[in-house]
C-alpha cells in the first residue's frame, strides 16, 4: 500500500465515492464530501489499525454515526487495504456487502448505522470498556450536526462527561445541513460548542477541510486525562465539486451523466 | 425472581470480571450485594433506556457480557431501536433483564403493564426470549441466559410471586416445556410466565383434567418438543398474561401450522388462547384482579363470555 498525503487521499475518496453513488444511482454524495477530509486524516494520520487484521484487540475505534456516508468509509477501508479497490464497484449493487447505509459485515467496519443518534451511545460503551481495562486504543466518533437533533446524542453526552471518558474522540461534520433544509431554520443547534462544554466535554472548532487543523485538533484530544472531547469541524456539505457545495439537493439527487463527467473533472484536477 | 436473580448473578460475576450490570435508575434494594462487590461492572446509566442499550452493546463488542436492567416497558419498548440495530443486528452479547411482566405493576397503571413485549421482540432476529415462572425456573433460565453467547431477554415478575416449583428443578439446564400436571395428554394446555401458578390454581379448584405445561423459552419456540407433546392431543389451550395479538398463542399457533405443514404432526388440533384480548385501561386493579379480566372460559369447555 502506497503512503500517500491525505490531501492525495481524500482526493482519491471524493472520486471513488462519486463514481459509486454515480453506478448506484444512489443519493448522499454531498454528505460523503463534507466529511471526506475528515475520515482522510483519521485514516491516514491518527488512527491504529491493521488492515489485514481488522479485529485487532488494540486498534483504535471508529464509528461513523451518520451511516448514510457509508460510501465514503468505503472508498477509505478499499485505500488503506480493507477490501480490494475493485469490490467498490459492486455498491449498492444486488448481492454486495456495501450496502448504502454502513455495514458492520465491511471489514474494517465496527458497527452498522443508518438510523441516527446510535453511534455515540455505543461508542461510550467502548470508552468505558478501555477505559476499566486500562487499554490505550482510543474511540472516534463522527456524528452529523442535524443527527445531534436526537435525544440520545444528548443521553450519551451526560454519560460520557459524567464518567470521564477521557479516550473519547468525537468529531462532528458540522455542514449545517439537515434532511429537510438548514439546521437553523428547522432545529437550531446553537450556542452548540457551549452545549457540549455545559455536558463537561472538552471542545474545540476547526475547519473541516483543512487537514492541519483537523490533526491538530484530534492530536489535542489525546491528550485529556480527564474530559471526552469533542470537535466541531465546519465543513461545506458537497465539497470538492464546486457546484454541489452547500447544495441541500446534492443529498439527495444522483449525478447524470453530464454531471458526472464535469464532476470527475474536477475531482480528477484535485489529485 | 429478583432474589434469584441477584444470587445468581453474584455467583457469576465472582468467576468473570467481564460480567457488567447496567441499570436505568431502577433496582433499589436489590443490587446493593453486587454493587458492594463488584462496584467497576455496575452502572447506573440515570433514566436513559436508550443510551443504556447502545452502551451496553459497546461493551459486549468490547468482550463484555452485560446485563441491562430495568421495569416493565422501560428496557424494551423505549429502547426497541437500540435493540434492533445495535444488540441483535450485532449479536451483541446483551442480556435485557425486565421486571414486572404481565400485569406485575398492575395498580401503577397500563405504563407499567409488561403485556406487548413478546410480541413485539419476539420479531427480532437473534434474540432469545426467556419467561419463567418462578423462582425455580429464573435459576435455570438464569444459568441459560449467562452461557448464551448472544441476545436474550428475560422477562421475571416484580417480587414475591407464588412458587410453582416447591423445590429447585431436578434438571442441570433449563428445559424448554417443563411438565406441570400430567393428568389427561388429551387437553395439553401450554403456559408462559408468572400466570402459571394462577393458573394451577385454577386448574386444581376445578378439578380440570388436563396435562400443564410451563414454557420458560418463549422463543425460538421448541417445535420438536411441541410436537411431541401434543402427539396424542385433541385439544391445546394457550395461556398468557400477555396480548393475544402476536404473543405467545400466536407463536404457539403459527408453530403447529408450520408442523402441521411439514407433516410433524397430523391433525391441526382443536386451539385456544387465552390471554389479554382489550387491555384494560381504565379500571385498575393488582395483578389478580386484572388476571381475572382475562377470559378463561375456554378452560371449561366454551369461549363464550
Amino acid at each position: 500500500m502506497d503512503k500517500v498525503s491525505s490531501a492525495t487521499l481524500a482526493s482519491r475518496i471524493r472520486l471513488h465515492t462519486l463514481k459509486m453513488i454515480h453506478s448506484a444511482k444512489s443519493s448522499h454524495i454531498a454528505s460523503c464530501f463534507s466529511v471526506t477530509d475528515i475520515l482522510a486524516v483519521l485514516y491516514n494520520d491518527v488512527m491504529n489499525y491493521d488492515s489485514k487484521n481488522p479485529t485487532w484487540e488494540d486498534r483504535d475505534r471508529f464509528i461513523l454515526s451518520k451511516g448514510h456516508a457509508a460510501a465514503a468509509v468505503y472508498a477509505v477501508l478499499a485505500e488503506k487495504g480493507f477490501i480490494p479497490i475493485d469490490y467498490l464497484s459492486t455498491y449498492g449493487k444486488n448481492g454486495t456487502k456495501l450496502q448504502g447505509h454502513l455495514s458492520h459485515s465491511v471489514p474494517g467496519v465496527e458497527i452498522s448505522t443508518g438510523s441516527l443518534g446510535h453511534g455515540l451511545p455505543i461508542a461510550c460503551g467502548m470508552a468505558l470498556a478501555a477505559k476499566n481495562d486500562k487499554k490505550n486504543y482510543r474511540i472516534y466518533v463522527v456524528l452529523s450536526d442535524g443527527e445531534c437533533d436526537e435525544g440520545s446524542i444528548w443521553e450519551a453526552a451526560m454519560f460520557a462527561g459524567h464518567h470521564q471518558l477521557y479516550n473519547l474522540t468525537v468529531i462532528i461534520d458540522n455542514n449545517k445541513f439537515q434532511a429537510c433544509g438548514r439546521t437553523k431554520d428547522i432545529l437550531d443547534l446553537e450556542p452548540f460548542a457551549q452545549k457540549w462544554q455545559s455536558f463537561n466535554w472538552n471542545v474545540s472548532e476547526c475547519d473541516g477541510h483543512h487537514h492541519q487543523t483537523i490533526k491538530d485538533c484530534i492530536y489535542k484530544t489525546r491528550d485529556s486525562k480527564k474530559l471526552p472531547s469533542v470537535i466541531i469541524a465546519h465543513t461545506i456539505k458537497g465539497k470538492g465539486v464546486s457546484f454541489m457545495e452547500d447544495k441541500l439537493l446534492w443529498h439527495y439527487r444522483s449525478p447524470d451523466e453530464v454531471v458526472f463527467a464535469e464532476a470527475v473533472k474536477e475531482l480528477e484536477g484535485a489529485i | 425472581m429478583r432474589t434469584t436473580l441477584v444470587e445468581e448473578l453474584l455467583l457469576c460475576a465472582s468467576k468473570d470480571k467481564n460480567i457488567y450490570l447496567l441499570t436505568g435508575d431502577l433496582g433499589f434494594s436489590v443490587f446493593e450485594p453486587f454493587i458492594e462487590k463488584f462496584p467497576t461492572q455496575y452502572i447506573n446509566v440515570g433514566a436513559a433506556e436508550q443510551n443504556m442499550a447502545g452502551i451496553a452493546a459497546g461493551l459486549a463488542l468490547s468482550g463484555k457480557t452485560v446485563l441491562i436492567y430495568s421495569i416493565a416497558n422501560f428496557p424494551t419498548l423505549r429502547c426497541l431501536e437500540q435493540i434492533r440495530d445495535d444488540i441483535c443486528y450485532h449479536q451483541a452479547n446483551v442480556k435485557i433483564i425486565s421486571v414486572g411482566c404481565g400485569y406485575s405493576y398492575g395498580l401503577q397503571g397500563y405504563t407499567h403493564f409488561g403485556v406487548e413485549d413478546i410480541s413485539i421482540l419476539r420479531t427480532l432476529p437473534n434474540l432469545k426470549i426467556l419467561s419463567p415462572a418462578d423462582a425455580a425456573e429464573t435459576q435455570l433460565a438464569f444459568r441459560y441466559l449467562i452461557n448464551e453467547k448472544g441476545p436474550v431477554y428475560m422477562r421475571l415478575g416484580a417480587s414475591k410471586e407464588k412458587t410453582l416449583h416447591e423445590k429447585p428443578l431436578a434438571d442441570k439446564n433449563l428445559s424448554s416445556m417443563i411438565p406441570i400436571i400430567q393428568n389427561n395428554d388429551k387437553t395439553i394446555i401450554l403456559s408462559v410466565g408468572t400466570i402459571t401458578s394462577f393458573l394451577f390454581e385454577k386448574i386444581i379448584e376445578n378439578k380440570l383434567l388436563c396435562d400443564l405445561w410451563s414454557v420458560p423459552i418463549v422463543s425460538p419456540l421448541d417445535e420438536n418438543k411441541l410436537a411431541n407433546i401434543i402427539k396424542s392431543a385433541e385439544k391445546v389451550i394457550t395461556v398468557e398474561e400477555h396480548q393475544l395479538a402476536g404473543g405467545f398463542g400466536s407463536l404457539v399457533m403459527e408453530t403447529l401450522l408450520k408442523l402441521k405443514n411439514n407433516g410433524m404432526i397430523k391433525i391441526f388440533p382443536e386451539f385456544h388462547r387465552i390471554g389479554v384480548d382489550n387491555v384494560p385501561m381504565d379500571d385498575i386493579g393488582n395483578q389478580d384482579y386484572l388476571r381475572n379480566k382475562i377470559n378463561f372460559s375456554a378452560l371449561f369447555g366454551n369461549e363464550k363470555r
